[in-house]
């Protein structure tokens, strides 16, 4: 007989502008594993924030046990029974599992801690649960699995009833995660209930006993795990229509390869392969920290690679730093233009100029009529609507600082360009200008390689899609296999 | 013995304490190696006057490994030192039988304003504690030299009788040094105060999460060092039987030199007030050292320098590792 425990009707949220969460109902049974699923950013962490009192509803209600609740500060969901273990870990790394368990807390006798009640309230609870920690282990000692136990251990100290996990499995290992499923069954056993954000779809089915599936900001559906399979997860998650802001793809795509990497390996890279043809656009996709950060930075020169090749045009080159890779010509235009890619206090024209000082320099005095030729030139071909180019860049609108990366970048004459989140905070009518810019950069001969979380841009802009997950490289999309539902298979491990 | 053997294996107590014994190693060794040239160095007379001379560096360093907990730093310290001594020599009243404790209680208070004020700059305005106690430092300074612009003021006579005194053989301060030594100890390791100032310096944002007031915390840290060095110049008023503004000056840096040396590091939470023990023993003994060998004081004060950055080096050679 379920019990509902939880209920929230009619959340919604936005940050600025962008709405987190659209007219939401959530509902959750006792004793159950409710997980959540869906995209990055499609609202999942959002709800589970302000259930945790971290943020306020703009609209809607919660009630807890029945009763109708107002959540406004984390003291007061703690309070109410709700706990959360959020993916940044609350754990001083200098102190001892035991420090840290009672931080804040500390049971006192005569003005000093009471150290053996905290012992002995630790045990009890590893002990009722089935974790063991070593109570004297320095946590910045402990692997990640041991400090999220830590941080289990923790909130359990408190007794709650409903325990909300975010992402607990993204750091986690096999052999680990296995433990702490055996957790989370233990929990359960003793009454609690639990609600876990997870991405990969094993585990939905391995220990979920209801599923709900967030999209954009929305509620898709809640269904029970045992009446669902694979595919009916994938298509509540992805299926949306394709809007017309991509130009038309190249089709003239000839079978030199212009710019390849083998194997590339490294601490979050396995063996990473693919080749970029001339004339096409290579996408990256998967979901967010699989390793794309860390491959668009190891091809930049920014990643340590333990082990590769990359080879520019048939020929062998190392990427030891970004100081290596201008040299050989591969350009990135980072996620974060704001902290990597500008910088902000100083004008447009020094941010275009930056990448490409020397070619305009003499002896070490910079030719201002070269200079002043560059700065005209990229402004007219990236249509950067600026008033003035030594006004500081920070005073231009999200896609034309973006444009002025992108012309920083292309000083170098770049054989290869690498896009990271490339239209991420732009409006529309930039975006589709920039679109146009990569598809001629392609058309031109310069590889273009984009990573992009938005499977929309990157299913629309691509002529073949790489699809990471872990650390590798699932499976390549050509063509017609390039579909939301692939993608996404892709981006659990599922191979097409 | 095997009991201590297996305690000295755990993990748990050689990242606490390896600091602190690789600096009592180093000290002993040190002195070993004095003990070699110098015949009179193992005197009573003569360890007696280290205890005189260490005793007010030992206070500023507590207080300064104490703000390094909090992953902060007080430049001002050795200026609390000066203004408490001057506060300390102005407002005692030599000739009245306690006529001491105006004198001293108004120092202590100095001191404990001075942190505060510091603290409320820089936990509350969260501006950067270099740049801030550097400044006060100044201001402090400025105060002190407005009370007593020259050296000199009178002490109340047993007050400093007591203070330069011995119990039994052993110099009184040696026993003030044991119980500051334990209680500051006990503090910091014992009372939940002394895990949230290790708390707020060694994960900010995690100590916030937890709800500790990270604000209230680096204030108190800041007036428990202010508190501290006060005592510092309250001895020194009673050691040089009278004030001098300028006695503090070379205190800061030296105390940050001896909480290195003893282990602490400058990113917080980590550091042990019995290893800046060793420390200001350490520098105290180089300074003696140097003083017999009649090497010039410039020279001193550059060595204190290669000192800190040695340590430092040290220091973060065994960060790599971890």
């Amino acid at each position: 007989m379920a019990e509902e425990i939880l209920r929230m009707s009619g959340i919604y949220k936005s940050f600025g502008g962008c709405k987190a969460l659209t007219d939401v109902d959530f509902a959750c049974n006792r004793g159950e594993v409710h997980v959540l699923a869906g995209e990055n950013g499609a609202g999942k962490s959002t709800i589970l924030k302000i259930l945790a009192g971290l943020f306020e509803a703009d609209r809607g209600e919660i009630c807890l046990k029945g009763e109708k609740v107002k959540i406004r500060t984390p003291r007061q969901s703690q309070d109410m029974g709700i706990a959360m273990v959020f993916q940044e870990l609350t754990l001083v790394g200098e102190m001892t599992v035991e420090e840290n368990l009672f931080l804040n807390m500390e049971p006192v006798r005569f003005g000093v801690v009471d150290r053996k009640k905290i012992r002995r309230q630790a045990e009890t609870v590893m002990e009722q649960y089935g974790i063991t920690i070593d109570l004297d282990a320095i946590v910045c000692r402990l692997t990640v699995a041991q400090q999220q136990m830590v941080e289990i251990i923790k909130i359990l100290l408190h007794d709650p009833e409903l325990i909300i996990l975010d992402e607990p499995t993204s750091a986690l290992a096999r052999k680990e995660v296995e433990k702490l499923f055996q957790i989370v069954r233990n929990l359960i056993e003793k009454g609690k209930t639990i609600i876990f954000i997870s991405h990969r779809l094993e585990e939905v089915f391995e220990i979920g006993d209801r599923v709900t599936v967030f999209k954009d900001g929305e509620r898709v559906d809640t269904k029970l795990v045992s009446e669902i399979d694979t595919d009916d997860l994938i298509r509540m998650m992805v299926g949306r229509s394709l809007q017309n802001i991509f130009p038309p793809k190249n089709t003239q795509i000839t079978e030199e390869v212009l710019f390849e990497v083998k194997e590339l390996t490294g601490k979050a890279l396995r063996q990473v392969s693919f080749a970029v043809k001339k004339g096409e656009i290579l996408g990256i996709a998967g979901l967010q920290g699989h390793g794309q950060t860390e491959l668009m930075n190891a091809i930049s020169g920014l990643y340590p690679l333990e082990k590769g090749e990359i080879r520019m045009k048939g020929r062998e080159i190392k990427v030891k730093n970004a100081k290596a890779a201008l040299k050989n010509k591969i350009a990135l235009v980072p996620s974060d233009r704001k902290t990597e890619g500008l910088m902000l206090g100083l004008p447009v024209r020094d941010n275009l100029a930056l990448c490409s000082l020397g070619r305009r320099a003499r002896m070490g005095v910079i030719s201002a009529s070269k200079e002043k030729a560059y700065i005209d030139h990229s402004v007219k071909s990236l249509s950067i609507k600026v008033f003035n180019v030594n006004n500081p860049v920070a005073s231009l609108s999200g896609g034309n600082q973006q444009k002025v990366v992108l012309g920083k970048e292309l000083g170098i004459d770049p054989d290869v360009i690498l896009f990271h989140e490339p239209t991420r905070g732009i409006d529309v009518e930039a975006k589709n200008e920039f679109y146009n810019i990569m598809k001629n950069l392609a058309k031109q001969g310069t590889a273009v390689i984009m990573c992009s979380s938005d499977m929309m841009e990157v299913i629309g802009m691509s002529n073949r899609v790489a699809v990471m997950y872990e650390g590798a490289v699932t499976q390549i999309l050509e063509g017609e296999d390039i579909t939301e539902e692939n993608i996404m298979r892709c981006a659990m491990g599922i191979s097409v | 013995m095997t009991k201590v053997l297996k305690l000295m294996k755990e993990e748990k107590f050689k990242y606490k304490y390896s600091g602190v014994i690789m600096a009592y190693l180093f000290l002993v060794l040190f002195m070993v190696f004095i003990g070699m040239f110098d015949d009179s160095f193992f005197t009573g007379r003569n360890l007696s006057n280290v205890i005189y001379t260490a005793f007010p560096l030992v206070m500023v360093s507590f207080g300064q490994t104490i703000c390094l907990l909090t992953h902060g730093i007080d430049i001002s310290l050795g200026m609390i030192l000066s203004l408490s001594n001057c506060v300390c020599i102005v407002l005692m009243k030599p000739d009245e039988p306690l006529g001491w404790v105006t004198g001293v209680a108004a120092a202590l208070v100095t001191g404990m304003v001075c942190g505060l004020i510091n603290g409320i700059l820089i936990g509350r305005f969260r501006l950067a504690a270099l740049i801030v106690t550097l400044s006060m430092s100044t201001v402090y300074g400025g105060i002190a030299l407005y009370l007593l612009p020259m050296p000199g003021g009178s002490i109340h006579k047993g007050f400093a009788k007591f203070l330069r005194g011995k119990l039994c053989g052993i110099p009184v301060v040696f026993f003030l040094l044991l119980i500051v030594l334990v209680i500051v100890r006990a503090v910091l390791n014992q009372t939940p105060l002394g895990r949230k100032i290790r708390a707020v310096g060694g994960n900010y944002a995690a100590a916030y999460a937890t709800g500790i007031d990270a604000v209230r915390t680096k204030i108190i840290a800041h007036m428990l060092a202010g508190l501290l060095s006060a005592v510092g110049g309250v001895f020194l008023a009673a050691y040089m039987y009278s004030g001098d503004p300028t006695i503090g000056s070379s205190y800061s840096l030296r105390a940050i030199a001896s909480s290195i040396i003893g282990g602490a590091v400058f990113s917080g939470a980590v550091g042990d007030v019995l290893g800046t023990l060793a420390g200001v023993v350490i520098l105290t003994l180089i300074n003696n050292m140097l003083n017999l060998l009649g090497i010039s004081s410039y020279f001193q004060f550059l060595l204190q320098g290669i000192i800190i950055i040695a340590a430092l080096a040290l220091g973060s050679l065994k960060n790599v590792n971890r």
